[in-house]
This record gives structure tokens, sequence and C-alpha cells, in this order.
């Protein structure tokens, strides 16, 4: 349908639904009438709408009005500690206020606030107990008293203060009444002396605005939280971070001083500074600031860099003619007044006035005509405010940091380290205009004014920035280089590869060269490329670049350093990528050490490596170590941050691989599902990280026989990857792989080819010859040419693996068993039983080493094992010992036990017992029907095998029967 | 996740040309947000108190929307990026549930209790309403926005327009139009 064709529909029929309903059919007629077609889709969706109105009315998402609802539950006559709750009073930022009478006595009287949900109550209350003491012992006639607070009954902190009746917010009271200029000053040299006495007591108001300083019906000023703001801040005293938004909830941004945006400690300055804003309201009826409709980078351009008008040419002719109402008239203001406020609201804490008594002084002074000390902006003031303009870089790198960040959750992991260099590049420099003017730039352009509707996307913005690296930052190579180098971290975890090369390669060469600290930023530019090759998985490149970076650091920073613990465990993961596992194993836990000493067992930066010696652990069968520890990540994890969560989910990943690794499969198909969920809501459609949960699924599927499933996750991650990573990448390879060997474990031998033929090539190129992909790839090729019958070929490419493997993992490890077992049955096929037998045995003697006894994995070796001892006496017990395993781990009617029974079948038909033979055929064959379709292999193998028996006791009839069902070829 | 609302804004400004990768970020965020909502309400428990499945979206809601209250041309945006979240969310756990009812097994999935609720019995209709209203939109893109705001945001008719920047009246015809097409689609 056209979109003309649409809309004349539309039209038709809401002009017939406003018409009576018995009208309505004719009106479709005269109006569509020249279209039978659109009519005839007119009438049938009017009849639609008549049969239920109601349909998709019932929205699984309830909202009445999301503003004004989120504390609807009214709290009227519930207790809030001794209080009971008597009318709701209003709403501020933080949450409502409710008037409240002490419990049993209607005459004590309150205000209590209670906080919003979504504030960190634990976090609000404890706070609340380190300051009561010295909120309480606040006693001025102008300051509302606190007398207590806690934590609601459905966990909400509330704060109880003294009830101000009839309060009336200053600047409002002001205004309304068009008050005297006198007056209103009067009033505000009061509010000073209370803020004053505040901070004599050492208490900073922090949130001081119109609406927290009310006029009681009696006349009187009543300043209400005080204290409050800092209680509910969530960063701790002291600590210098920029503003983040979690702050400006809390805050009034047009009220919030210049430091509070830049995080500095937070003084008395801060409360004069927003003394200095109130009284430009009370006077002028407009905020210094116009803050609504801007972003959080712009508010802190203003409030950091920009003076507002003077008050007087706020309401003078420049204004635009209009006085605001109740605003002190402009020739008042000229002068004096100007610089009383414009000094009270400098940008610098240390050019406004001393205190809020100084402030009030000097009101003093002009109310008594007498010279006031404020003194208008000096050129040199300007020149200082264009050179502290630059101050606050530390907000615009957080921001950088903040928008990467919401580039993919993967990025989380990464966030804090990398806002935290950013932050420290920008903090430990003295120069962190330079970054300031770059990212603030760099941020311009997000604006939705400059962009000009166009969408500017975070990836735009990081090559725009780049590139100015490249010409704006020359003056200092420290800070050239090292943002180079994070930035360039930032591409590699939007495997946005070639951007990160030449970014981090750039950087490498400007911090190799001869300036003071040169080393620090050599040494992270070089871990920061080899985690670049390590994640487009060139592990050759990436080992020698990891060797590099983690000599560079110990060089740097010491052996027992963070950072150079940090390094230790990347490096841990390459080589256990690499299969240098003892290797891997001591790297982590070095750097475990270093961690646990720095934060401690209980914490996720700790937990991260123990995940990683975990997976390490697992490779080496060391899996009841491995459990435990990943079972201890998982802990701190999932306490920390909750389900689902990515790191999370890679616990369970491991959990499941390790369950896989003791081969209790269902146990690991269900953890595999678990973190698949997980993971489909966390990524992305087609990110890798989905798709490794798909493939590690997928594996356990395939040892649960769930082949179906598995085949189709496996295509869908194939196509997955080949989008993200093309084909001529190592991920690629991993996943073709994972395709082609299962396509060998359902005899495929066809597909399985083919796949191979592709998948080849392509090993030696990205990932040499020792890599265990590349081995692993090669000895599942093996079992193609022995599907084909080219056993000699298939031994010959497996002797070339075992040997790689043993040098990787020595002997005594589960792959090299593996590889043993099937080699020897390679042997065997070709009547080789002297090279086959021992192999087998090693196999089996291997295995029982290093798995638990009963594991299934034991009955192949088994079997092999009796097999290679040919028709030799010896070999029963192998063959009973495999299927009683089997029995034990699946049951006795599954198809897998079946398999193993066969092979003692063939073992006893070798023998020309053909009794025991046919007794066990017959048993499996009604299984195998039962289980699969005729022409499964097995199915047909063991057609084969009756027919064989029962011509071999010359029973002819059945014989044919069976021979008749075997598919030729 | 204290930069949340940082994400939130440079999200919306990434997507107002329609950028899919940042509409696929806010998706995964409002889920976040949601989920931390529901493990402080678990954490801050006290007897028996809890809160519904209602309740709950609602207040990631407010949360949401709370902390990006400076940025108020974005606030209409805002709504209508996080209905679009909402279908998915709730879409994908339709989806989901299907699948392991399907599978009938005892998995450990351990699924958002309060999006369970607001799913649960109706998985059919979600994901039959996803495909119709994947339709729906290929025709009109704004009327399939309109179900979007009203049936998985929630949204009344009038924040549906502040949404969509289009007039309630347009919101209330489109709406109408729409619901009648879908449930003949869906029928």
């Amino acid at each position: 349908m056209n979109r003309d064709h649409w809309e004349r529909i539309q039209n038709a029929f809401h002009e017939a639904l406003s018409l009576p309903s018995d009208k309505r059919i004719a009106y479709l007629e005269q109006t569509l009438g020249d279209s039978p077609d659109l009519r005839a889709e007119a009438e049938s969706l009017l009849e639609s709408y008549e049969t239920d109105p109601s349909f998709l009315e019932d929205s699984p998402v309830k909202m009445d009005s999301v503003d004004s609802t989120f504390d609807s539950p009214t709290r009227t006559g519930t207790a809030v500690g001794p209080w009971t709750i008597t009318e709701r009073i209003g709403e501020g930022g933080m949450g409502t206020v409710w008037r409240a009478e002490r419990t049993g006595d209607f005459d004590q009287q309150a205000a209590v606030k209670i906080v919003k949900r979504g504030m960190d109550s634990e976090h609000v209350v404890a706070r609340f107990r380190a300051e009561r003491r010295i909120l309480a012992s606040l006693d001025h006639p102008d300051i509302a008293r606190l007398y207590d607070g806690g934590i609601t009954e459905d966990g909400l902190p509330y704060f109880v203060m003294e009830m101000i009746e009839g309060g009336t917010p200053i600047d409002r009271y002001c205004l309304d009444r068009d008050l005297p200029l006198r007056d209103r000053l009067i009033f505000f040299t009061r509010v000073c002396s209370a803020v004053h006495y505040a901070h004599q007591n050492l208490v900073v108001h922090r949130d001081l605005k119109p609406s927290n300083i009310l006029i009681s019906r009696a006349g009187d000023v009543k300043l209400l939280d005080f204290g409050i703001a800092k209680l509910l801040d969530t960063e701790d005293d002291g600590d210098v971070s920029p503003l983040t938004r979690t702050d400006m909830r809390l805050l009034t941004p047009e009220y919030t001083s210049p430091e509070q945006f830049r995080g500095e400690p937070v003084t008395t300055a801060a409360d004069v500074y927003s003394l200095g804003l109130l009284l430009y309201e009370m006077l002028t009826g407009a905020k210094g600031h116009a803050l609504t409709n801007r972003s959080l980078t712009d508010m802190a351009r203003v409030v950091c860099d920009e003076d507002p008008p003077r008050p007087s040419t706020r309401v003078g002719a420049g204004a635009g003619d209009v006085r605001l109402a109740g605003a002190v008239p402009e020739p008042r203001l000229r002068g004096d007044l100007d610089n009383i406020v414009m000094k009270a609201m400098r940008k610098s804490p240390d050019e406004r006035y001393a205190s809020a008594k100084a402030l009030a002084d000097d009101i003093g002074r002009f109310l008594d005509y007498e010279p006031i000390t404020a003194r208008p902006q000096t050129v040199r003031y300007q020149f200082g405010k264009f050179v502290r303009r630059h101050r606050f870089g530390s907000v615009a790198a957080a921001l950088l940091m903040v928008l990467v960040i919401g580039f993919g959750a993967a990025m989380a992991v990464q966030s804090s380290r990398i806002a935290r260099q950013a932050r420290e590049i920008a903090l430990e420099r003295d120069k962190a205009q330079e970054v300031a003017t770059f990212l603030q730039d760099l941020f311009a352009v997000a604006a939705p004014t400059q962009s000009r509707g166009e969408t500017v996307t975070a990836r735009e913005l990081l090559d725009r920035g780049s590139a100015r690296l490249e010409t704006e930052l020359t003056s200092d190579p420290h800070l050239q280089s090292g943002m180079m180098q994070v930035v360039g971290e930032v591409y590699t975890n939007l495997a946005l590869f070639p951007q990160a090369e030449s970014l981090l390669t750039r950087a490498l060469t400007i911090a190799q060269g001869d300036w003071p600290g040169a080393e620090a930023n050599e040494a992270a530019t070089l871990h920061s490329l080899a985690k670049l090759r390590f994640t487009e998985t060139k592990p050759l490149e990436a080992d020698s670049l990891f060797a590099l970076a983690v000599a560079a650091a110990e060089d740097v920073w010491g052996r027992k350093h963070l950072e150079t613990a940090r390094y230790f465990d990347d490096y841990a993961k390459l080589k256990s990528e690499l299969g240098e596992l003892d290797r891997a194993d001591s790297l982590h836990r070095e750097a475990l050490a270093v961690f646990e000493a720095e934060y401690g067992r209980q914490s996720v930066e700790t937990a991260d490596i123990l995940s990683n010696l975990s997976s390490n652990l697992r490779l080496l069968d060391r899996l009841d170590e491995a459990e435990a520890l990943e079972r201890e990540a998982y802990a701190i994890r999932r306490q920390e941050f909750g389900e689902p969560h990515t790191a999370v989910a890679a616990s369970i990943t491991n959990l499941a691989w390790v369950a896989r690794a003791r081969g209790e499969y269902a146990e690991a198909e269900s953890l595999a599902r678990v973190a698949l969920a997980q993971h489909r809501i966390l990524y992305p459609d087609n990110h890798p990280n989905l798709a490794n949960a798909m493939t590690n699924l997928a594996g356990i599927l395939q040892q649960n026989q769930k082949w179906d499933e598995a085949v189709s996750i496996y295509k869908e991650c194939r196509e997955m990857v080949r989008e993200v990573y093309g084909e001529e990448s190592a991920q690629y390879v991993r996943h073709l792989n994972n395709l082609a060997s299962l396509y060998i474990r359902q005899q495929q031998f066809a597909e399985a080819d083919t796949t191979y033929r592709a998948l080849l090539p392509l090993l030696d190129r990205h990932l040499g010859e020792k890599h265990p992909v590349t081995t692993s790839v090669r000895a599942n090729y093996s079992q193609v040419l022995a599907g084909f019958s080219d056993f000699e070929g298939a031994a010959g490419i497996l002797r070339g693996v075992l040997a790689i493997e043993i040098e990787r993992y020595g002997e005594e490890h589960s792959e090299v068993a593996s590889t043993m077992s099937t080699l020897s049955t390679y042997y065997m096929e070709v009547g080789d039983l002297e090279r086959a037998l021992p192999l087998a045995m090693r196999a089996l003697e291997i295995r029982r080493t290093i798995l638990a006894e009963g594991h299934p994995d034991l009955a192949n070796s088994l079997i092999n094992t009796g097999y290679a001892y040919g028709t030799d006496d010896d070999g029963e017990q192998y063959f009973h010992e495999a299927v009683a395993t089997l029995v034990t781990a699946y049951g006795a009617e599954d198809i897998r036990t079946v398999r193993a029974e066969i092979s003692l079948a063939r073992y006893y038909m070798k023998r020309n017992q053909w009794a025991d033979a046919e007794d066990i055929l017959e048993r499996g064959v009604v299984i195998a029907d039962r289980e699969n379709t005729p022409d499964n292999w097995l199915n047909q193998w063991i057609y084969d095998c009756l027919a064989e028996t029962y011509r071999a006791q010359g029973n002819q009839q059945r014989a044919e029967n069976f021979a008749t069902k075997v598919i030729d070829g | 996740m204290a930069d949340a609302r940082e994400e939130i804004t440079q999200l919306l400004r990434n997507m107002s040309g329609g950028n899919k990768k940042a509409l696929d970020e806010l998706l995964a965020l409002v889920y976040r947000e949601l989920r931390a909502v529901a493990h402080n309400q678990l954490r801050s428990e006290r007897s028996g108190h809890t809160l519904g499945t209602t309740a709950l979206v609602h207040e990631a809601y407010i949360k949401l929307v709370d902390q990006n209250r400076v940025e108020w041309k974005s606030r209409g945006h805002f709504f209508a990026v996080a209905s679009m979240a909402m279908r998915r969310i709730l879409v994908n756990y339709a989806k989901e549930r299907k699948r392991l009812k399907r599978g009938g097994g005892v998995e450990k999935i351990s699924l958002d209790e309060g999006l369970q609720v607001a799913v649960d019995g109706r998985e059919d209709e979600l994901v039959a309403l996803d495909d119709a209203l994947d339709k729906l939109g290929a025709i009109d893109e704004r009327a399939a926005r309109v179900v979007e705001c009203r049936f998985f945001g929630g949204l009344t008719i009038e924040e549906t327009g502040e949404a969509l920047d289009i007039a309630p009246m347009t919101v209330k015809r489109s709406w109408t139009f729409a619901k009648t097409w879908l449930k003949r689609a869906m029928a």
C-alpha cells in the first residue's frame, strides 16, 4: 500500500468513525467509491475497530503520568520514626516533603523530607549519622532545625526538620511584593548572617537557592536544608572529581559554583558564590545563569567561564525595555550593587568575599552610603579569567570518556580505567588547558546547534579528535602521546583496528623521543599496541610487544607496581592463548599478589585476575582449583554488579567450561544457556562476545547430542563474525572450524571438507603452525581425511599435531591423550597394530591420571585400547570397562553407550564369536532405530555388522534383510 | 553507574539521526538501569514490601528521565527511545520465555521478576505485535512509533505527542488507526 492510499484510508476511517454507526458504510462508499480496493480496506478496518476497541489498551508498562507520580502512594497516616505523616506539602529536587506530627503529641509539628528512590540509601544514612551531631548543634533563629533522620520502612532516607508555617521563597517574597531595595538588602544580610553562623560551626550549605530560603508568615528568614546536600553527595569529602550528573541531580545547576563543577573541594566560598546569585535574583528577578536546555558541558562552560550580565544591564534598557516584574530599577543597581554582586560571584573562590559576613558588611556599607570594598573587574582579572577558563580539563576529559563508554557494553570493563588514565593525564600535568580546549571543541560538535541536524556519531568525534591530536598538542609530547595512547585503546575496544594502529604507532614514535617522562608513555603505548594485536588475534606479534611492554614497565614502575601487574595479567592471557600455560600461571599469580595487596581479595579488580587465573588452570586440567577460583570471582562480581552483567556472565561461562571439562555436560549446558541469555540482553546483535557465548553453548550442545540446535547456532555465529571481522581474521577461522568439526561429528565429511578447504589457508597466515587453533583445526582435518579413508594422510597430519601438543603441554594432558587416541585409531585402520597399541595404552594411562573415575572420555581410550589389541584376549576387558563407564554416565539406553557396545560386537566378530556379537547387535539395533533415522551412520554400521554376523552363521535370509538396509557408499 | 546519565545524553544526541548502534546501547542502558533499580529495591527490602512490575519499570523511567531533567530538549526524545528500548526488552523476554517453554527443561535462567510479570501470559501477543509493528512501520513509520510509545512505553497521548513532537490530536488519530490495523494484521 502506498502512502497516499494509506492517508486516504486513514482519513476516511476517522471521518466515518465520527458519524453514527449506521451512516458509516454509506460514507465510505461516497468518499472512496472511486476505488473499490480502498473502500474494501477501509470497511474491513472499520469492522475490525468495532469488534474490540480495547485492543492494545492494556500496556504491560503502566504509567499514568511520568513526572508527578514517583512517590505516588500516599504516606498520610503512616509513621516515620516517631513521627506520623499528616499531609503532603510539596516536591523538591530530592524528594517529597510531608507535614508530620510527633506521634501522640499534636502540638509538635515538623516537616519530613523523604528522599526519593534512586539515591544510595545506606550511604545517605551513614553520612547522616556522621554529621547529625554537628547539624543538630546548629542553633540559630534563622536556620530551620534538623530534628532527626533515618530510613523509612520501605528503605528511603528521610530527614525531620522544623516546620516553617506559610513560608515563601525569598525571591518570590521580594518580587511579588515589589519590596523596596533597602528591605531586600536587609533580608539578604540576615541570610548572610545565618550562613556565616553555620560556617563558623563548620557547616557549608552547598545548595543555597531561593527555594531553600523562606520568609515565614511572621516575616522571619528561615534557611532550610543546611548540610543536607553534603549528606546526599555521593562523592567523598575532598575527593577531587569533576561533577557528574549524579551530583547535578542533587544540586541545582543555576546555583552551583564553578569549583563544584570542577570537582574541587567545596568550601564556604561556594556558599558565598550562591549568595551572590541569590542577591542577583532578589534584585533583578532573573537568574544569573540561564542554564535550562543546556548540556552538562555547556553548563560547565557557562558557569566556569562566563560572567552573567551585570545586574543593572539585566534590568536596564539593554534587556529589552521590559522591566522584569518586581525588579529593582536599573539606576539603583548600577555601580556599587553591580560590583558587590559580581564580586560575590567571581569564578575563583579567592577573589570573592572572604566570608558571608564580609559580603553582608559590604551591603551594610552600601546601605550606609560608605565606599564599598568591591571593585570593578580589571584587565588583569579579565586575563586571569581567560587563563582559568581552561582549567576544567578534567571535566572535559571525563566527559570524553563517558562518551566513549557509551560504545558497547564491552567498554564498561575498560571504562573506569581509561577514565582514570584520562584524568591522570589531565590532572597530573599542569597543562590541562590544552586537553580541555581540544576536548571541548570535540564536544562542541556534538551540541545540536552546531551539528545542524546531522548525526554526529561518537565514532566521528573520535576521528576528528584523533586528527587534531596530531596537530594541536605538538608542544607537549607527554600529553600528545598520552592522549593518542588512550584514544588508540578506545579504538581497539571499538574494534577499529586500523585507526588504533595508526594512532598507537604514532604515539610510540613520540614516546620514544627524548623528553622527561617519555619512558612511562612508551611502556603504556607498547602495552596498548600489544593489546591491539591480541584483540586482533595476532598473538605472535602481541607476544613480542608484551615482552617489550613488561620489560619497560618494570624499568619505569618496578615489578610490584599495580601498573606492571596489569601488564603481567594481560601478558599471561596471551601466554595462555599461546599454550604456554605454566608461564601464564606464574604471570597471573604475580599479578594476583599485587592486586590483592592493593585492592584486597574481595574486590572486582582482584576478581578479574582470579577469573583469568582460573581459566588458565582449567586449561592445565587443574579443575578443582579452577572452579574454586571462578566461583570466588563470580560471587564477588555478582555482589558488586548484580545480574545480568558482562563480568558475571563471563564467570558463568567459565564455570560452564569447567563443568564441560569435568564431563558434567548437563550442568555445563544449563550454565551456558544462562550465560547466553545474559549476553543476549547485554550485547547488540552482532557483538563478538555474543558470538562467543553462542559458540560455547553450541559446543556443549554437541556433547549433549543436540546437533541441529548446535549447527544453527554455529551458522549464525559464522555470519556474525564474518560481518564484524571479515573472512581474513582468526575469529572467522575459529568459527569455521567449529562448524567443520560439527560436520565431522555428524560424519558429514563432504561438508566438512569444503569448510576446511576455506579454512586451512587462513591458518598459517594468521596464527602460525604452533597456535592451539591451528593444531586443533589440523587434528580435525585429519578426521576428514580419515572419513575419506585416507588414513595414512590423516596419521601424517596428526603426528605433527601431537609433537606440537606435547611440546606445549607435556604428555600428561587431556589434549595430548585425545590426539594419541585418535592417532592410534588411524594406525589400526591401516592394520599397524604395533604402532596403534602403545599409543592407545599411553592415552588411556594419561586419561586415568588426569580424569576423574567414571569420566566418559575414558571410554574412548578404553575402546581404542581394546581395538588395538586386535583379536588378542586381553582386549575384551577394555570394552567391558568402556561400556560400564558409559552406562554409568549416560545410562544403558543411550546411543553413546550403544556405540561402545557395537565396538565390543566388532571385537567379537573379529574373533568369530558370532553369537556374542549377535546378542549385542540385536539389542543395539533396537535402540538405534528408535533414536536415529536408518540413514544414520551408526545405524548403517549396525546393519552392516548384523548382515555380516548372520551371513557368517549361515542365516542368509536375516543377513539379506539387513544388507538391504545398507545404503551403498 | 554514575555515568549513566551522561551516556544517555550522548546517546540521545547520536540517535537524533536514527543511529542504530546508539539505540542498541540505550536499550542496554535502560535495561541496566532497570536491573539496578530492582537490585537496589531488593537490597533495601524490609518486611515483605515488594515493588511490582509497573512500579519497577516506572521507577527506572523516572530515574532515567529525572537524571536528564536539565536536558529538556532531549526529554521527549528520551521517551521515544526508551519506548523503543522497552519494546525490545519485553519482546526479547517474551521470545526467551517462549523458547524456554518449548524447551520444557528446567533452565536456570534468572529472568528479571518484574519483567517476567509484565510479560507473563502475553508472550504470543507481544511477539505477534512485534512482527505486525514492523510491517506497520514499513507503511507508516510514525504510526509504529506512536504504538511503541503508547503500548511499550506506557505513555499517555500527551506524553507520546511530546516524545514524537507531534500534536496530541495527531497521536490520537494515529493510535486509533494503527491499533485497528494491527488488530486485523494480528488476527
